[in-house]
């Protein structure tokens, strides 16, 4: 019923053309009519679509002259599918039609291509300066083919931004606005939060980033090529080092078209877990840390050190770069599987121990039950996606169970099974060969502060065996030294120019999506790349705002939350601000 | 009383006080030291606070073109007030410098967290307000707790003059003092305005780098270099003194009242040394033990510390009347 | 998830058991020891250095790293080192990440915010001529006096936290 073919016989009008894609689970399809790609986004919103991302993409120098933009959809069959839409109104080259009545998530978006390329919609508004702060020049629009560094330099470097005058912030009666940021008191990243109170309730919240723009989109294009810019993609985000040079490469690899060495397979898979291990270990010791409950921060904060240093050994880095290279992996020596192994185990029993106390306790369960609340609804229509998608009852909202790819898709591993049993829906549907230590039930993911801790601690726990099965898998093939990396190269000078590559891959976070054209001699033509946070991070406002009580039929109960309770809200998003600001 | 006497007590009380305002910063490293230690880590050390205050010392204050005079000398403000307070309650011996009651003690209290949050206001940042606002917020409980237990020491001894009411709590003696229950009662209440007052968990916690969640120290942000060192030793003295006070008036053992006598004064000095350590690993233990309170459900230790002080005056109505 | 059941936790049997290891000395601490692995000369820790950290633009492995000293393996705090949530008292600034455009201003007014003496420590190949990231328009030039607070570099990306803690524990003893 979900199939794209079916809406686009139902609701367009105009001439649709679908074009071939090497990847059977990939659809492309090019819709020259803007009704109907307003049209067919309805159809697909209806119909359980999950909007990814928004590429655009300057072809004004190639055959059609003009600017594109690729619309990508996670379909529920499994199939990504994207809608090409090119700007060919000749009387407004900067124009497109926003799906945004459809698809909300897409605000941020159109916010950024107004930045970076000039391209506003038709409908709905934009406003510049989400990426690009007061220091850089009007209509600056770096990523516009044809602006070099040097050009953008020079501009930006000429430029002398206004003084501004700080300007009152107008308020309603009896609110008190009260902005928070860059820079924060603790050990962490820089954004600007500009709260409204009504005394200590959070009525609005207003969050602006940017200011750790570096420009990467741009330096992807311009300091890169396909074979090495997984050196950049790991430095998007660092606390997603993998994941994210994970999906660059299978971007790569998919624009190649081959399957990297099963053994590669493997350890990517259980380095991805090791990393969603560790990560969700250290968001599980720095939520705890924030209520100030000191002993069991402490103790979580030693596992989440020893999972780095057992990064170090086996990879030699502690954040696993280096270890991802398109075509497949690099270790410097083949790792103890034994190591990993046990020490991964012991670790597994001790955080969950730590976490199981923590989710018991009454003292803590009362600060963080309907404490920031995310419904499922606005996870849904807000396009939230990743642990809070899930954490707001949206479990199945998984990349590696939508789209399972390299290790997540061989049969014989059954890692899906695990994945499913995550979050235990009733006890009796626990299968038999399914262990779990902290049960974490459906009736828990109230999108709730708790909830996001609880899944926390399931997830992790679902890492544990994951890695156990993908160690066992190694182990099988034992000695066998068949080599972990496929060259590249000539593969992809075959692949012709501004062919387009599409790699993912799930996060601790959520899905990161690497949207890459090849250029001449193996340059980047355009890399777009969207971290889960981006939408997250709406998500998180929407959380965080006063509103009716959804569960309260008389509508007259409101949830909301105080000023002293944001950093824990915050914490248990735990966004990237380099991966939102790139 | 001779004028020697009463010279003699004044430098005793002078001494006392003194040293225990030197003292503070080592109770606080004390603490500091076993919270590390009960998480397994070796911690700065006891004298760490004399080094970072002794540093801070020497770094000149920095202040906002923004503030007035009152962000200027708040920190003298609140030093010499938590100071005069040292110098009211007996440490190691009865004799003290200043002699007055425990409504002078609670507005000297009250003076300084005034003081503070006027501050906090001063420095016209959104931290600082947020500051204030939250400071006045408990202060609102501690007082009426405060005074209530007050309340419930005079109906029990007929007199709110500190020394008069220690002097009775050391002739009860620590055997007779658990017989009473309206008094174990005003110990609990006050243990629990400890807390609050010293800001520690599950009010504030002392030790957060979050800005939003801060009440105290989200004033302290402001403050640099010389001042921050009167403001963070401030701090010391005052939970030094609020250690001091619980350890003394409701753990009264070894009685002080035998004055002068050289060998009480020496096994009163490690008493009151031991007592102070059992209070700080108390302390600690219960700040590792449990999260911090939401915001708002402060008002529920706050309300129960009346309470208790309340069924206390209760208690001792009901009993001496009957 | 239900509320607990058990009659006595996990929390609870774990600070008994550290209480009783302080009180009986029977314990390992987690960090090994600071003289044999840092030398006598950093391990004597009589020293107090106030840090406060200052991201400009960094891509957060380099939080990861600077987060990782407060844990009980490293135990930043036996040095005499803490971290502070306000640059007015600070000692020494902890700048990670390339100096983007956007935190220009920001940066700025927080090392303008410390009281003297003050230095700053750069974190992390990326911070000190930008890296990775050296070839994009976003990246601002580091104003004279800044770059000459800068009192040590820590090369890496990120920097192990123990490279980070010799820095830290080392340059700012004058300023100290
Ligand atoms: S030095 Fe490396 S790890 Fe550190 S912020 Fe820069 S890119 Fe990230």
């Amino acid at each position: 019923m979900a199939d794209i073919h079916a809406g686009i016989r139902d609701v367009c009008q105009g001439e649709v053309i679908e074009l071939p894609r090497r990847d059977g689970r990939e659809r492309h399809f090019v819709i020259e009519n803007g009704e109907d790609l307003l049209r067919l986004s309805q159809w697909a919103s209806q119909h359980d679509y999950y909007f990814c991302t928004m590429v655009a993409n300057d072809e004004r120098l190639l055959e059609d002259h003009i600017f594109k933009l690729y619309y990508l959809f996670s379909a529920p069959d499994g199939f990504l599918v994207t809608l090409e839409y090119p700007l060919n109104d000749p009387l407004h080259p900067t124009k497109y039609p926003s799906i945004r009545p459809s698809f909300p998530s897409v605000e941020p978006l159109e916010h950024r291509l107004y930045d970076t390329f000039g391209l506003s919609p038709h409908t709905g508004e934009v406003h510049s300066g989400t990426l690009l702060h007061t220091p850089y020049p009007p209509e600056y629009y770096p990523l516009r083919q044809g602006r070099t560094r040097d050009k953008l330099e020079e501009r930006a470097r000429a430029y002398s931004p206004p003084t501004h005058s700080a300007s009152a912030i107008e308020m309603p009666e009896g609110m008190l606005a009260m902005p928070v940021g860059p820079i924060h008191a603790g050990v962490i990243e820089a954004g600007c939060f500009q709260f409204h109170l009504a005394g200590e309730v959070i009525e609005e919240v207003r969050i602006r980033l940017g200011y750790k723009h570096r420009g990467i989109e741009k330096l992807f294009q311009t300091s890169y090529t396909l074979e090495r810019g997984h050196e950049l993609a790991e430095r998007v985000s660092g606390d997603a080092s993998f994941a994210h040079s994970m999906a660059f490469c299978h971007a790569v690899e998919s624009l190649a078209g081959v399957e990297v060495p099963l053994a590669a397979r493997y350890w990517r898979g259980l380095l991805l877990e090791l990393e969603r291990f560790s990560n969700h270990a250290g968001d599980i010791a720095a939520l705890v840390h924030d209520m100030a409950f000191e002993l069991l921060a402490s103790e979580l904060a030693v596992v989440r050190e020893q999972t780095l240093r057992l990064n170090q050994r086996v990879c030699g880095h502690r954040l696993l770069r280096g270890v991802n290279v398109p075509g497949g992996v690099h270790l410097l020596h083949r790792p103890h599987l034994n190591d990993v192994q046990r020490t991964i185990e012991t670790l597994a029993a001790r955080l969950l121990n730590l976490g199981k106390s923590v989710l018991e306790m009454p003292a803590c369960r009362e600060r963080m039950v309907n404490t920031g609340v995310l419904t499922c609804n606005e996870a849904r229509t807000g396009g939230a996606t990743g642990l809070v998608a899930r954490a707001s009852g949206l479990w199945k909202h998984d990349f590696r169970l939508r789209h399972p790819c390299g290790v997540y898709a061989i049969p014989a591993l059954a890692l899906a099974d695990e994945l499913r049993h995550t979050v235990v829906l009733s006890d009796d549907d626990l299968p038999s060969s399914i262990h779990r230590r902290v049960p974490i039930y459906l009736s828990d993911l109230q999108g709730d502060v708790f909830a996001r801790l609880a899944l926390r601690v399931a997830e992790a726990e679902t890492s544990v065996h994951l890695v156990a099965r993908l160690v066992a898998a190694l182990r099988q093939k034992g000695g066998r030294s068949e080599p972990l990396v496929v060259p590249l190269e000539k593969l992809l000078r075959a692949v012709p120019n501004f062919e387009y590559g599409i790699g993912y891959a799930e996060s601790w976070r959520g899905e990161i999506i690497y949207w890459l054209m090849k250029g001449p001699r193996n340059t980047i033509f355009r890399c777009d790349l969207r971290d889960p946070s981006l939408f997250n991070w709406t998500a998180m406002r929407q959380a965080i705002i006063r509103k009716p009580d959804p569960r309260d039929p008389t509508g007259r109960r409101y949830l909301e939350n105080i000023l002293a309770d944001f950093p824990l809200i915050n914490k248990s998003f735990n966004l990237s601000y380099a991966g939102h600001d790139l | 009383m001779n004028l020697t006497a009463i010279l003699l007590s004044g430098v005793i009380g002078l001494a006392q006080g003194t040293l225990l305002i030197l003292a503070a910063p080592g109770v606080v490293g004390l603490l500091r030291t076993i919270k590390a230690q009960l998480q397994l880590r070796q911690g700065a050390g006891v004298l760490q606070p004399y080094r970072d205050l002794f540093k801070l010392l020497r770094k000149p204050a920095v202040r906002s073109n923004a503030t007035s005079w009152i962000f200027a000398s708040t920190p003298s403000v609140l030093f010499v007030a938590y100071s005069l307070l040292v110098f009211m309650v007996p440490v190691v011996h009865p004799a003290t410098l200043i002699s007055g009651d425990f409504v002078l003690a609670i507005y000297v209290l009250g003076l300084a967290r005034f003081s503070l949050s006027l501050a906090g206001l001063d420095t016209g940042t959104p931290f600082g307000g947020l500051g204030s606002s939250r400071e006045m917020f408990f202060h609102f409980l501690t007082e009426i707790g405060l005074v209530l237990v007050v309340v419930g020491l005079m109906i029990h001894w007929n007199t709110i003059d500190v020394q008069q009411v220690f002097e009775a709590h050391w002739r009860l003696g620590l055997g007779a003092f658990f017989t009473r229950p309206e008094l174990l009662l005003l110990t609990l209440s006050l243990a629990l305005l400890v807390l609050f007052e010293s800001e520690r968990i599950p009010i504030d916690n002392p030790s957060t780098h979050l800005e939003l969640t801060m009440a105290h120290k989200a004033i302290l942000l402001e403050y640099a270099g010389r001042d921050l060192a009167l403001v963070e030793w401030a701090e010391m003295i005052k939970l030094t003194f609020l250690l001091t006070l619980l350890g003394n008036l409701f753990l009264p053992f070894p009685s002080l009242l035998a004055t002068g006598a050289i060998p009480v004064v020496l096994w009163s000095v490690p008493a009151y040394g031991g007592k102070m350590v059992l209070l700080v690993l108390l302390l600690a233990l219960w700040e590792l033990g449990q999260p911090k309170l939401r915001l708002r459900e402060v008002v529920a230790p706050g309300f129960t510390a009346m309470l208790l002080s309340l069924v206390a005056i209760i208690y001792t109505i009901y009993t001496t009347e009957g | 998830m239900r509320e607990g059941t058990e009659p006595i936790s996990h929390m609870a049997r774990l600070l008994l058991g550290r209480v009783f290891g302080l009180l009986t000395g029977r314990r390992t601490l987690y960090a090994e020891d600071a003289a044999a692995r840092y030398g006598p000369e950093l391990a004597r820790g009589r020293r107090s250095v106030f840090v406060r950290h200052l991201d400009c633009g960094s891509c957060n492995g380099c939080e990861i790293e600077l987060s990782a000293l407060v844990n009980p393996l490293y135990d930043i705090e036996r040095f005499g080192i803490r971290f502070e949530a306000s640059p007015r008292h600070a000692d020494v600034l902890a700048l990670t990440g390339p100096f983007t455009r956007n935190l220009e201003t920001a940066a700025y007014l927080t090392y303008a915010a410390m009281a003297e003496p003050r230095c700053i420590v750069t974190i992390g190949d990326c911070a000190h001529d930008g890296g990775i990231f050296k070839d994009t328009y976003a990246l601002a030039d580091r104003p004279a006096f800044l770059e000459q607070a800068v009192v040590a570099h820590v090369p890496g990306c990120p920097p192990t936290p123990e490279a980070i803690l010799r820095a830290l524990a080392q340059q700012p003893r004058g300023t100290g």
